[in-house]
């Protein structure tokens, strides 16, 4: 039976070496500098790169990251800190189920909020898609490292004078700031990758484009279209951004990692500590 | 050896010139967490500079007393309070009461260090000066005072910019008292304040208590009946939220009138 | 106690926030639930149990989407719930102390790779693979059963159900774990005194402790599975047909979407497709709910007092 359970996990791991290597293999050989620097060349044509994509896909985070994050931080601090009152269970329930659904729904609803209303795609729909995604992971997030920090901490602020709100943002906020941190660089890697939800709201869109009203490109729009492209080099570069999306997802949980370390030997040698003179 | 002798310290530096300090009254106390009872109207009379220590087992409701008196018990969810409490003739336990005022001249130490991870040594101490509106520029002094007094000053003069967790667990809490101090509090809230701490850094900081009370009225809460006896003017045990006996020191500790009192100074149980 | 307005507004700020994520999901069911009300009129061609969708003609039969989502999920959970679990009880006790860290780092990992690129690879590696390889294989090796026949073309239910079962998998055990790691020390302990060997204080104490924590665990990973959109879009040939063997090309609620909603421009076609969204969001939220509760239930200890009584 053990013997099961090792080869479960081998077999578990198995497709990560797999995906890993494939992409690391054909992406890396596909980068290029004009893969950074140009859009798009129309399909047939060889050149051209993802520019536009990767601008994109920074403009569309950036705009989820303004709804998600004061929104998203600011439910976290209030389910650690009213964590017993009914409209904190509600929420904390329905963030989970939230973070269970489909993405592609989030789409929709962009679509039915600003796309039909509008008449047309728009990067801001996208990122609205987007930052409602970001929403429960960060709440979520939020309040598992406000709960960390310590109750005595939080007292110790009050009983010197501190207002609720001075003692909440300033010492307690402060205190669990890089577990916080880590949670937002991985909400952000979730959302960087996502496709489903830009499908009909950020569109994709071949020119170079930052306008905010207008359809905008995506690396994981890119990838897609390109994925099931006849051409051979909108082939490789959809591998060129498949490696891309994976160095900037590999990238963000590794500082998250090194925040989350940093943050551990804060701890350690936090309040608790007692020792000699 | 008698408390005087052994606190007596010599041309002591950490001296800060006498001051009145406000009695504090507690009257019918009670409290309690959801269906929990903690006080059960307790009263307790703490003069005008003098140690009172609240000694009992766990459980019997003197850290929440504390809580109670700067107004921290009612941020517990589910907490009720009943009852009054009067600093200087003043109700301080009545809606009206601008908690943030009183909690700055009611200082508090907690049974662990808890200095502010993200402030250095320094801003630690003017933490409760800043919140109170003083511009950073002008707290240094009260900052290097506070320090001294707790005879912190030349251990971490050097270091003022530093980070406060890099210090032992005896500096934090002097730290943590020279936080409480700087805003020159009045009454000053003692939890346990030494039991976490090795038998040198407690000494310090019963050392300290002791010289403190000439400038403000101290309660104690502690554990350790030793300490109680040695620096305390009056000792009050509390039993099920209520006070048992309460009298100078000396006399609860060595002829307790209540058989309870008795059981529990002469370790019988608790 | 007088508020001070800072204090005021600070508390304004965090309970606005808080209700946000409620609102946000009243506001999705309402939006969605309304932009499908017109599928419900009898002329609407809108048809749960229909089995033709053809846009010209008005005929929106929803049943091959909504059978492919349950069959790729169903088999994908087949070969990913053991796989998971097996791993997380790997990672959360087996494994030697420093490996364990590193396993579920690696898990993680597989877990934060985008759909997307899972589908790309899946397009150049696995759709290969089935086509040259595995269907004539299995074919060969069960030569009457019907699941496994048919035109052997790659893009098909059963690329699908690969992929999923690869994607879905990191998710369940990331969950298997947690609730490995939340069953108390005085469980194992009890176990241990009794002289039980580690393997054998994991299978009599551990796992029937965690058993409803790890059943919320599989429950997530369907959740995942039944609203996965862009890997299977890529790989599952998107065909319109009642699926009668995993060798053919199929269609998801999902990839229906994907595919069509930002074409959709006939009125009936866009109420259709939010029928189908609205299909797809209750049969994920009835898997999800009951998966929250699940976990919820072992992590407070609820599953305890439970098999004290029996």
């Amino acid at each position: 039976m053990q013997g099961l359970l090792w080869t479960a996990a081998v077999l578990a791991v198995l497709p990560l070496v797999a995906i890993v290597t494939h992409i690391v293999g054909s992406g890396f050989a596909a980068l290029s500098t004009s893969l950074f620097f140009k859009s798009p060349a129309p399909a047939g044509v060889s050149g051209g790169g993802m520019a536009n994509g990767i601008a994109g896909t920074l403009l569309l985070v950036a705009m989820a990251s303004v709804i998600g994050l004061p929104l998203g931080i600011g439910a976290g601090l209030f389910l650690a800190e009213r964590a017993g009152t009914r409209l904190a269970r509600i929420t904390r329930f329905v963030a989970d189920v939230l973070s269970g659904l489909p993405s592609i729904v989030l789409g929709i609803v962009a679509w039915e909020l600003i796309v039909r209303p509008s008449g047309q795609f728009s990067a801001i729909a996208g990122g609205v898609a987007l930052g409602a995604l970001m929403l429960p992971l960060v709440a979520r997030a939020t309040e598992e490292m406000v709960r960390l920090v310590p109750n005595a901490l939080r007292e110790s602020a009050l009983a010197l004078g501190y207002s609720q709100w001075r003692t909440s943002l300033t010492v307690v906020l402060r205190t669990a700031l890089p577990g916080v941190l880590t949670a937002v660089l991985v909400a952000l890697a979730r959302v960087a990758g996502e496709t489903a939800p830009l499908l009909f709201t950020a569109l994709g869109n071949a020119y170079w484009s930052l306008n905010p009203t207008e359809p905008i490109a995506a690396l994981p729009l890119q990838i897609f279209s390109y994925a099931q492209s006849p051409y051979d080099d909108q082939r490789a570069q959809a591998w060129a951004g498949a490696f891309l999306l994976l160095v900037l997802i590999a990238g963000l949980s590794l500082i998250a990692r090194l925040v989350v370390r940093a943050r551990q030997r804060l701890l350690r040698a936090g309040p608790s500590r007692t020792d000699a003179p | 050896m008698t408390a005087s002798s052994r606190f007596a310290v010599p041309g002591s530096t950490l001296g800060s010139p006498p001051r009145p300090a406000p009695s504090v009254q507690v009257d019918e106390l009670s409290a309690s967490y959801g269906a929990r009872r903690a006080l059960n109207a307790l009263s307790l009379h703490a003069s005008g500079n003098t140690v009172t220590a609240v000694i009992g087992p766990s459980g019997c409701g003197k850290s929440t007393l504390l809580r109670c008196i700067n107004r921290l018990h009612e941020l517990t969810p589910g907490a009720r309070i009943q009852g009054r409490i009067v600093i200087d003739g003043d109700a301080v336990s009545t809606a009206s009461t601008d908690v943030i005022a009183l909690r700055r001249r009611v200082g508090m130490v907690f049974q662990r260090p808890t200095p502010f991870p993200t402030l250095s040594i320094a801003e630690n101490v003017g933490a409760g000066l800043r919140a109170a509106g003083m511009p950073r520029a002008e707290t240094a002094d009260r900052v290097e005072a506070a320090l001294r007094r707790t005879g912190l000053w030349p251990e971490i003069e050097d270091r003022l910019s530093g980070s406060a967790l890099a210090l032992s667990g005896g500096q934090q809490q002097r730290l943590c008292v020279a936080r409480a101090l700087a805003t020159s509090p009045d009454v000053l809230l003692l939890d346990e304040p030494t039991a976490s701490l090795d038998p040198v850094s407690t000494q310090r900081i019963e050392e300290l208590m002791y010289e403190l009370r000439g400038s403000m009225t101290i309660i104690l809460v502690t554990h350790n009946l030793q300490q109680a006896a040695r620096v305390a003017d009056r000792t009050a045990f509390v039993l099920d939220g209520c006070v048992v006996e309460h009298d100078v020191s000396r006399a609860l500790f060595t002829t307790p009138r209540d058989p309870r009192t008795e059981a529990y100074v002469t370790g019988r149980f608790g | 106690m007088p508020e001070t307005p800072a204090d005021r507004a600070y508390r304004g700020y965090t309970t606005l926030s808080a209700i946000a994520i409620p609102a946000l999901v009243c506001v999705l069911a309402v939006l969605i639930a309304r932009a499908a009300l017109p599928a419900l009129a009898a002329d609407s061609g809108v048809s749960v149990i229909g089995r033709t969708w053809d846009v010209g003609r008005g005929q929106f039969g929803l049943l091959p989407a909504l059978v492919g989502t349950l069959t790729t999920s169903f088999f994908a959970l087949c070969i990913a719930a053991p796989l998971g679990l097996g791993a997380a009880v790997v990672a959360a006790e087996l494994a030697p102390r420093p490996l364990r860290a590193p396993l579920a780092f690696l898990l993680d990992l597989l877990a934060a790779i985008p759909s997307v690129v899972y589908g790309l690879w899946a397009l150049a590696v696995v759709v290969p693979l089935l086509r040259t390889r595995v269907m004539p294989a299995l074919a060969d090796a069960f030569p009457n059963a019907a699941l496994v026949a048919g035109p052997q073309y790659g893009p098909s239910m059963l690329a699908a159900v690969l992929v999923l079962a690869i994607m879905i998998l990191p998710y369940i055990s990331a969950v298997a774990r947690e609730v490995l790691l939340a069953v108390p020390r005085t469980q194992r302990d009890a176990a241990l005194a009794l002289g039980a060997t580690r393997w054998e204080m994991i299978r009599d104490a551990v796992l029937p402790y965690a058993r409803t924590g790890l059943i919320g665990g599989v429950m997530l990973g369907l959740g995942r599975a039944l609203g996965e959109t862009m890997a299977v879009t890529m790989v599952i040939g998107n065909r319109h047909t009642l699926p009668t063997s995993l060798f053919e090309p199929g269609y998801t609620l999902s990839s229906l979407l994907a595919n069509e909603f930002g074409e959709a421009s006939a009125e009936g076609h866009v109420s259709a497709l939010m029928a189908a969204a609205c299909l797809l969001l209750g049969v994920t939220l009835l898997v999800n709910g009951l998966a929250q509760w699940l976990v919820w239930r072992t992590q407070h200890g609820r599953i305890g007092d439970h098999r004290g009584a029996d």
